[in-house]
């Protein structure tokens, strides 16, 4: 199946980036955003990548960890850790949020060293109550406990499901148990989803992200990043701002929108702009509407859409249209 | 932007926290926001509210060169390259004149439609473009808010999604509130790749029976890029739709703000005439933060500025519905009095608003800053923001401005003829 490719890897990275999304635009050195992405690819399974989290030196800068001293806490990092990370909104108290944030303080970014440094100066070893249990807890024990809570497993299944299944509709409660199941190994919950009957009506209803979409129409034409031109290369790249979607700038800790966001007039303008520089840079032969469906991987088009690419008055405008397509772009 | 705090991070990128985060909250389709017009003639919605229109100038526009206070031998000594001499001004009264660009805010002076509140600004200036304009749109100098002003009205009348409606790229932190949040109608312009006819597109824009509603929705944005373009181009300069390539859609100053002022104007103008039940619009021009080569500069966006409002409020006049528009035009802050070594000028504090409309009552509203008696190089705020937002929302969208602008209690200023 579709997971067993290696591409399931990379779009899992995309969604693990836009999950702890973390912007260059505030940590500012595009070393420790590799490093992040590099955690991405090394961890395991979802508990390995919450204990290599807390300790990412990007995460970390981009919420305020360094900040955060016994003396003066900064409760940002334990605030999203819960809300958008591991529990979800409703799951904890304002009380936990504050003790978490002890259990994360004397942490510090320093640029030149491989890992992050902490200062036990700044660091808070007392007695913390988080979610009803009292311990010393500190980094590592608080995502132990995190992991333990049943609200974290169902989560993530939640998650999975809004960016793979459906944005608006909720994920019903025998699918996210059923990947429940599998926690923590998000391909596993992934390969359940896939096969779970709710997973199959959700078609035509997940719109592709701007990422998504140019990767995939990379892909389908056979266009590498490194061989476009570099003047064209740029283009795309500020045309993914012009979308919404810069990869390693995500406009907030929330992450990227989802669904009909990505469906405005002005978003519309941009895809025709970038699908016309990239059908430049491939000079299809005769194609037929069928044939740009086979190629673009879509089991048939609408009348609408099949007579505008039948009427196309050349193959360069047919792939193109094909590109922008409804059908293309939601599936 | 270090010290931007994830809330407002949020809302400044025109992304809503919790659950309007998700499935696309507050994007709307302009078919679909051209039909509230016809649901809300069908209703019992009350007919014919005046509308806000506000327009906001990105990076600092300088007001001591927009309204000029030519007699003042401080004001031409203290830029001597920049400042204009009193002949080329176009005068208001014997002390201050509007910038020569301003020819059609000069006509709408002349007929009264066009009130000037000078030094408006704020206690304690941030000169940091991001949070002074998260000051100006939160109405909350003191301390950060998670809402915008006409956001917390949304949230106080239950409005519905159509009563605000940006035209920009995106949603302005403005309209954001805790429960509702405005619409955002983003268009920047028709360009088409070559080859690419406006039919193709407008075919791909017909909707499909039996589709689903997301591949629908994907369709009518190429519907709605077609039609946005038909309506805007009428009042734009060329044949063409001010049209933007790709490359240029980041703004240049980075501060914020669209370029194509007169299409946004023209879309919000369209609305109007249909009676589209909206109450506030926003609409943006960007570049204004002129540290280097100002004159030049400046100059091309204000003729841009004046070119978009006068041909706007020309238009509103000629309908019922457009003589209740009344448009806030303002900037985060002016600029310093003094030019700075690159024939520019660095960021200031207090500038003047206009407020333009076939129901205000022109002229000069508050003090003139005082060119002598400045606080470290910069003027003195003499009117507080909020008293012109805290008008807005008395006489124009009919609410108590006690409830929107975090505790401030505003002192109503008479901007609009009474009627």
């Amino acid at each position: 199946m579709t997971v067993a490719d290696h591409q399931a890897v990379e779009k899992l990275l995309f969604f693990w980036h836009g999950h702890w999304a973390t912007s260059v635009a505030k940590v500012r050195s595009p070393q420790l955003m590799l490093g992040q992405l590099r955690t991405f690819r090394e961890a395991r399974d979802f508990a390995d990548l919450a204990h290599r989290m807390v300790h990412d030196r990007a995460l970390v800068y981009w919420l305020d960890g360094q900040h955060n001293k016994k003396a003066a806490p900064n409760e940002n990092l334990a605030r999203e850790l819960f809300e958008l990370f591991m529990l979800g909104v409703g799951h904890y108290t304002e009380r936990d949020v504050k003790e978490a944030g002890r259990a994360l303080a004397g942490w510090r970014v320093i640029l030149d060293r491989e890992s992050l440094i902490s200062d036990p100066q700044h660091r808070d070893t007392g007695r913390k109550t988080i979610l009803g249990t009292t311990a010393n807890f500190e980094a590592n024990s608080l995502v132990d406990l995190l992991l333990q809570q049943p609200t974290c497993r169902r989560f993530i299944a939640s998650r999975l499901w809004f960016r793979y299944g459906s944005s608006t509709q909720p994920i019903p409660e025998r699918t996210r148990e059923a990947m429940a199941a599998a926690f923590p190994a998000p391909l596993e919950m992934l390969r359940v989803l896939f096969s779970d009957e709710a997973f199959q009506e959700t078609r035509g209803t997940m719109v592709q992200q701007p990422v998504e979409w140019l990767v995939g129409a990379m892909r389908h034409l056979g266009i590498r990043p490194v061989s476009m031109p570099e003047q064209v290369f740029t283009r795309v790249y500020w045309a993914m701002e012009a979308l919404g979607q810069r990869p390693f700038a995500p406009p907030s800790v929330g992450g990227w929108p989802a669904g009909a966001a990505w469906l405005t007039s002005a978003a519309a303008q941009v895809r025709l702009t970038i699908a016309g520089m990239l059908v430049d840079l491939v000079r299809p032969g005769p194609i037929t509407p069928e044939a740009v469906a086979h190629l673009l991987c879509i089991d048939r088009w609408s009348n609408r859409t099949y007579s505008v690419l039948r009427d196309a008055r050349d193959d360069r405008l047919k792939l193109m249209l094909g590109l922008v397509s409804p059908e293309y772009l939601v599936s | 932007m270090d010290a931007l705090t994830r809330r407002r991070f949020l809302i400044s990128s025109g992304v809503v926290g919790g659950g309007a985060l998700a499935a696309g909250a507050g994007v709307l389709g302009f078919h679909e926001l051209l039909r509230t017009a016809e649901k809300a003639k069908a209703g019992d919605v009350e007919d014919g509210l005046p509308t806000l229109v506000l327009v906001t100038l990105y990076g600092g526009n300088d007001g001591l060169n927009t309204v000029i206070p030519y007699t003042e031998p401080a004001y031409h000594s203290a830029r001597p390259e920049l400042a204009y001499a009193p002949e080329r001004v176009l005068r208001l009264d014997e002390k201050l004149g509007l910038n020569p660009m301003l020819r059609g805010m000069k006509r709408l002076w002349d007929a009264k439609q066009a009130a000037i509140v000078l030094g408006v600004g704020y206690p304690k200036p941030d000169r940091s473009h991001f949070k002074s304009m998260d000051i100006w749109q939160t109405a909350s100098p003191g301390t950060p808010a998670p809402t915008g002003w006409v956001g917390r009205w949304l949230d106080g009348t239950k409005a519905a999604t159509e009563a605000a409606v940006s035209f920009e790229p995106a949603l302005p932190p403005m309209l954001v509130g805790k429960s509702r949040i405005g619409a955002c109608v983003s268009y920047r312009g028709l360009t088409l790749p070559p080859g690419v006819s406006i039919d193709a597109v407008s075919a791909l824009g017909r909707a499909e029976p039996g589709e689903s509603e997301m591949q629908a929705r994907a369709a009518t944005s190429y519907a709605d890029l077609i039609t946005m373009s038909r309506v805007v181009r009428p009042a734009s300069t060329g044949p063409e739709v001010q049209g933007h390539t790709v490359g240029d859609m980041v703004p240049a100053t980075g501060t914020g703000g669209d370029n194509a002022l007169s299409a946004q104007l023209a879309l919000v103008a369209r609305c109007v005439e249909s009676q589209v039940p909206t109450r506030v619009y926003s609409a943006s021009l960007g570049g204004f933060d002129t540290h280097a080569g100002e004159r030049v500069w400046q100059e091309a966006l204000l003729r841009q500025l004046d070119d978009a409002l006068s041909a706007f409020v020309d238009r509103m006049g000629r309908t019922e519905a457009g003589r209740r528009v009344t448009v806030v035009v303002y900037s985060e802050f002016g600029r310093r009095v003094r030019a700075n070594a690159s024939d520019g000028t660095d960021h200031g504090t207090a500038g003047p608003v206009f407020v333009l409309g076939h129901s205000v009552a022109g002229g000069f509203y508050g003090e003139q800053p005082s060119l002598t008696n400045l606080d470290d190089g910069d003027l003195k705020a003499t009117t507080d923001f909020r008293d012109v937002f805290g008008t807005a929302v008395a006489h124009v969208l009919a609410g108590d401005p006690d409830r929107y602008l975090g505790g401030y209690r505003a002192r109503l200023l008479p901007l609009l003829t009474s009627r």
